[in-house]
């Protein structure tokens, strides 16, 4: 191989680097995190969005997550930057999923989502109700002279 | 938290009744976290062999050895 044509061999291959670089740092991120990535997001700036309904959101959420509702996610975000991270999250993981996808289509470069929803979630949450208004007593509940364990949850 | 639910489900067996309420419309559910104010987030509630609520209901998920602990309290 001549000099010459070793020369244009190293512009191409630097031409390639250079535009894998350029693609890859335009390339939209969608991911499903864990609650460790989740805090770690949330530590270093990231926006988290609850998409449950306000119901839901009010027995307990994330911290300093704000409340979207999925079906609401795409009018609220016209106003969004695109270029913070963005978390989401529901109860099971089915919204958060659909919410992300929008997210990401829409041009949203970071999207993170909260894989399992809040079923898998172990850290804190807040501004929950539950406890204060569950009842209290002997016979609030018929038992079967045995201990119960009741969870509430979602097929969504 | 469905593997776990299941797993202290089978190792309390005889010792507690397991309930588990999907938001499926079912009315005895429905009925039951109306009575407790709560909803389907997961939230896990803790009921003594006399029928009184036991501590407060856990909203969200949680680990195995919070449950377990709650679990073994109750009497």
């Amino acid at each position: 191989m001549n000099k010459k044509a070793m020369v244009w061999l190293a512009v191409a291959a630097v031409a390639v680097v250079v535009l894998v670089a350029l693609l890859t740092s335009n390339q939209t991120v969608n991911k499903g995190i864990d609650g460790a990535e989740l805090l770690k997001l949330q530590a270093s700036g990231a926006s988290i969005v609850d998409v449950r309904t306000p119901p839901e959101f009010e027995t307990g959420h994330i911290a300093s997550a704000v409340n979207v509702p999925v079906d609401q996610v795409q009018q609220a975000s016209a106003t969004w930057d695109k270029n913070t991270p963005v978390v989401v999250y529901c109860a099971t993981g089915a919204r958060s999923a659909d919410a992300a996808a929008y997210l990401a289509s829409a041009g949203f470069r970071k999207v993170y989502d909260l894989t399992g929803g809040l079923v898998t979630w172990t850290g804190e949450l807040v501004g929950g109700k539950a406890a204060a208004a569950a009842p209290s007593g002997a016979g609030a509940v018929k038992t079967a002279g045995k201990p119960i364990f009741i969870e509430f949850s979602t097929s969504t | 938290m469905k593997p776990l639910v299941e797993r202290l489900k089978n190792e309390y067996a005889g010792k507690v009744e397991f309930r588990v309420y999907l938001d499926s419309g079912d009315p005895v559910g429905d009925s039951l976290a109306q009575q407790f104010g709560v909803q389907y987030v997961p939230t896990f509630v803790f009921v003594d062999a006399n029928g009184s609520v036991s501590g407060s209901a856990v909203v969200g998920g949680t680990d195995e050895a919070a449950l377990r602990k709650r679990l073994d309290a109750l009497k």
